[in-house]
């Protein structure tokens, strides 16, 4: 069985009114999201409920109940987890805890908990762990309760000390568990290898009978100890390898650790990262190789130990290990509910694993959850990278198709005084290839608004009859007929819907359509000059030289801006300079403008339209 | 698979002393303690069934190491239940069959745990008590609401009214009701009884109605559960193989008094596949139910195990008492050397 629904109602963030109901694959599930949206919560709904089995001691706290916008604290929350696809074997031990839905046994666990106000005034709570929808069946308590215990790796674990020798070490709990460790625990019969308990009390008996520690021995007891007690209770002592105790005690003794390099076996504390590599590892062996628990795995940010590279191959190897195994194998297929803010992690997981979590409400994206076709999950597979992930974190997103557009925005949105910095927007540069199926991703099946807002940035593509002679033989403004334009605009505004808006360039392109404003003309003018250069001739005087051209051009009553703006185009248009250069230009002479509270009346408006969009804050905030 | 030490002297003398000193010199109680199929056993009066079967349980004990299958030990009265249920937990080995995987209980707890309830929480349909006098009281109140009830309760100047109340009383599921998940039921199918009202009728709707209006505020009669489970069963007939896994072994204890439809599901579940051990005199056997047919109780087969010995009475009383074994004929052993008493 696996879990397909974790459920709190009043439990941290989750409001009663709008209670989490996060639905889970059977594999792997990646919540992502940025800070304080609640990651930590949804983990420790199941953790809670269900319990680890490292045991750490997890009671439900007065602040674990949610706290209303009023400031009221309520009094009762509820955690819920939903099992599905339980095996025969699975239904006939649990029968008496399941729900019969019309003949599909199911499991419901519930924690209820009630905060009540003690005599003296303090809080208390008061819980209950049972079965049934709501909490109506059986306490959870004996064999399901072992069965259900789920793995927990918490975040920043100090993994070298969980794997080293110890007293109740996770190392020696997952050795005693697995079953090539079952024989270990006895002597071993006759004509059988050796037990691990056999060589344990041969060394002990070795150890006994040596020499020199039968020596110190004497002498302690003799010489020291002797002195030392009253008459008639003498102390005395032995020295040994104290090991005449459980199978878990030898276990203790037992530690695992990394090599320095292969075939050496030395001690050598290496990073905390490949230490915690060699703990997930071990975990990993456990639920796959133990029957007798779910395997279910919560890990909280594993980012915070591995360098970029390794995430990537940490994300394979859980993807490996959360696929459906081939039926020949004995392992088990493992569930895992990771949680990260990590965009490499998030960009190398498959899109269908992501759950989005955004003001404490969650969105999966998997198929038939978003507007993503089964062609978009193939492209985004291949193309959604880290620097593209950051939309998964972000507040609001700009979608744009090239480098200018990258390296422009910021700098506009600073002078119209809205920072997409602090507005928590990013960009997602798509360059030139699938712009829309990257909005798609923010786009729900159930049209759902999310509360990210999205501007798409298209260029309408369509040059000016004032360009005809640099075209050639595209058609331009006026040789398109009206419907045909209609229907080309449309086709761009059409995948808007949602939070998403598309906010297409009225004209040709980004550079294009700023370049005819005539406030902005000059340094586009100066911009595209500067990034070409002239012979001979410095920067400053590249710059007086485009203003004066600028001026005379606009005071020349025959040229309309169209025929300015084609003219300072023109090198672009030819690839005698590169967009990324003329952007970077751009952006510092707009940076460099003196303060100008009327600045966003001289944009292209399109652009302020966009900007607004993504900085606009929420009208009331997300439930 | 269930594996029975072999019975050497030795076992059955620890047996008996962990028992607290009984005998099993009886051949035909060897082979009960031994036996690891279906079987059915009659038994006299005063034979010691639950010592027999707390000892069966105890042998068990030694080789029962599987934490995820169980036996079942179903009888039909709470007291029966609670005299196996002491005798185990005096018992330090056998007080592990008290617990998980293991299940204790009367027929009515058993069908209610594994079958009824599971399902009930399914419909979503809540329980607030299953009582047959709660029940009764509560319908008696409601159906004044109900004109035409009404109004036959009270024609020919009340003569039927006991007639009416009867079936409003004890109006009980029929095991093809109705349901729809998380609706509460407007009407349900009620088993239709002797010249009582058919759904056809107006107060045979009514009927249905006020049934429904109970089970909506969770108010249920025993044998709605047995109907309940008796659905769940035929809706989802894989739970059948789920129960025989999870109780390779069931004992049956009191089978004489398990009967009708109980009997019967009891019978579909364990008739296969799990080892059904039925105990009981068919000749105590109490024809409460007149609704009941005669085929409707517990009737040992043909392989029977016969328990002739009684320790509750000397060897006179015993030859009388056979001779009153109409049902199963059976010679009743009695003590050789108890005084035998004479009714006085």
């Amino acid at each position: 069985m696996y879990i397909s629904e974790i459920y709190a109602a009043g439990f941290r963030c989750f409001d009663a009114a709008t209670p989490l109901r996060l639905s889970l694959r059977r594999g792997l599930n990646i919540l992502v999201g940025p800070n304080d949206s609640g990651k930590t919560a949804v983990i420790d709904a199941p953790r809670y409920l269900l319990w680890t089995r490292g045991d750490d001691f997890i009671r439900l706290e007065p602040s674990d109940f949610h706290v209303k916008p009023n400031g009221e604290r309520v009094t009762e929350l509820l955690i819920r987890c939903t099992f599905d696809d339980l095996t025969l074997d699975e239904e006939a031990r649990f029968l008496e805890w399941c729900n019969n839905e019309r003949g599909k046994l199911r499991l419901y666990v519930c924690l209820r908990a009630v905060l009540r106000k003690a005599s003296g005034g303090g809080d208390y709570v008061v819980t209950q762990y049972r079965a049934g929808k709501d909490a109506d069946g059986l306490p959870l308590d004996g064999d399901l309760r072992e069965y259900l215990k789920t793995t927990y790796l918490r975040p920043l674990r100090d993994a070298e000390r969980e794997l080293r020798a110890g007293r109740r070490s996770r190392l020696s709990r997952i050795l005693g568990a697995l079953p090539e460790m079952a024989r270990q625990a006895k002597a071993a019969d006759n004509d059988q290898p050796v037990t691990i308990t056999d060589i344990m009390k041969s060394a002990e008996l070795a150890v006994d009978a040596n020499e020199g520690v039968k020596r110190v021995q004497k002498r302690i007891n003799e010489t020291y100890l002797d002195e030392l007690s009253f008459a008639g209770d003498i102390l005395t002592a032995t020295l040994g390898l104290g090991s005449r105790q459980s199978f878990e005690q030898l276990l203790e003794r037992l530690e695992l650790y990394l090599n320095p390099s292969i075939g050496h076996t030395a001690r050598l504390a290496r990073g905390l990262g490949y230490n915690n590599l060699l703990f997930v590892a071990a975990e990993l062996l456990l639920l796959q190789s133990q029957p007798e628990q779910i395997p279910f795995l919560l890990i909280e940010e594993p980012e915070a130990h591995l360098h970029p590279q390794h995430q990537t191959l940490f994300m394979q190897v859980l993807e490996d290990r959360t696929t459906p195994p081939a039926a020949a194998q004995q392992n088990r297929q493992v569930q895992v509910l990771l949680t990260t803010h990590s965009p490499q992690l998030a960009a190398n997981a498959n899109l269908e694993a992501v759950i989005m979590i955004i003001g404490h409400r969650v969105f999966s994206l998997a198929k038939d959850q978003t507007k993503l076709s089964e062609d978009d999950y193939a492209f985004l597979r291949r193309f959604l990278n880290a620097t593209k992930a950051n939309l998964f974190f972000a507040r609001g997103v700009i979608i744009v198709e090239g480098d200018a557009e990258n390296i422009l925005l910021p700098a506009l949105a600073r002078k119209i005084g809205r920072p997409l910095s602090k507005h928590g927007v990013s960009i997602v540069n798509v360059g030139h290839r699938g712009l829309f199926r990257y909005s798609r991703i923010l786009q729900r099946a159930d049209n759902t608004l999310l509360p990210i807002p999205v501007s798409l940035l298209p260029d309408r593509d369509i040059p000016p009859d004032a360009a005809k002679p640099l075209v050639g033989d595209r058609e331009t403004e006026g040789e398109w007929e009206q419907a045909d334009k209609d229907a080309h605009v449309a086709a761009l505004r059409n995948h808007a819907g949602e939070s998403v808006e598309a906010f297409p360039s009225p004209q040709w392109t980004l550079e294009y359509d700023i370049a005819r404003q005539p406030a902005c003309a000059a340094w586009v003018h100066e911009a595209i000059q500067l990034a070409k250069g002239r012979a001979g001739l410095s920067q400053d005087q590249i710059i007086v030289a485009a203003r004066a051209e600028i001026t005379a051009w606009q005071a020349d009553a025959t040229k309309t801006a169209d025929d300015i703006a084609v003219r300072i185009y023109e090198p672009l248009y030819k690839r005698q300079v590169s967009k990324a250069q003329v952007a970077e230009q751009l952006a510092k002479i707009i940076d460099e403008l003196p303060a100008d509270p009327e600045f966003a009346t001289k944009l292209p408006a399109y652009l302020v339209s966009a900007i607004t969009h993504v900085t606009n804050l929420p009208a009331a905030a997300p439930a | 698979m269930i594996t029975i030490p072999p019975l050497t002297p030795e076992i059955l003398a620890e047996l008996c002393a962990g028992l607290g000193g009984c005998e099993f010199q009886d051949h035909n109680q060897c082979e009960f303690l031994g036996s690891t199929a279906s079987c059915d056993v009659q038994a006299v009066p005063g034979n010691g069934k639950t010592t027999l079967i707390v000892a069966k349980l105890a042998l068990l004990s030694r080789t029962w190491t599987s934490r995820t299958e169980g036996v079942c030990v179903i009888s039909h009265t709470n007291a029966a239940r609670r005299e196996v249920e002491a005798k185990l937990a005096s018992h330090p080995a056998a007080s592990a069959f008290l617990s998980y995987p293991h299940f204790v209980g009367t027929v009515t707890a058993f069908l209610d745990r594994f079958l009824a309830l599971p399902y009930l929480r399914g419909l979503g349909w809540s329980i607030q008590r299953i009582d047959d006098d709660v029940f009764g009281a509560a319908a008696l109140v409601r159906y004044r609401t109900k004109p035409t009830l009404v109004a036959s309760a009270r024609a020919q100047g009340g003569a039927r009214q006991h007639q009416v109340e009867s079936w409003i009383a004890r109006m009980e599921l029929a095991v093809d009701f109705e349901a729809r998940v998380g609706v509460p039921p407007d009407r349900l199918k009620i088993r239709s009884r002797n010249r009582q009202p058919g759904p056809h009728t107006d107060s045979g709707r009514e009927l249905e109605a006020l049934k429904a209006e109970l089970v909506s505020s969770g108010i249920y009669r025993f044998a709605d559960m047995t109907a309940i489970a008796t659905q769940a069963v035929e809706k989802c007939p894989a739970l059948i193989e789920r129960v025989r896994k999870r109780f390779p072994l069931v004992l049956l204890d009191e089978a004489q008094d398990t009967n009708g439809a109980q009997l019967e599901l009891l019978n579909r579940l364990f008739s296969e596949g799990t080892a059904y051990q039925r105990l009981g005199d068919q000749n105590q056997t109490l024809y409460e139910d007149d609704e009941i047919p005669q085929g409707g109780y517990w009737r040992a087969g043909d392989d029977v195990i016969p328990l002739n010995q009684t320790r509750r009475f000397g060897e006179e009383i015993a030859s009388f008492a056979s001779r009153l074994t109409a049902r199963s004929p059976q010679r009743i052993e009695g003590v050789v050397g108890q005084p035998s008493l004479t009714a006085s």
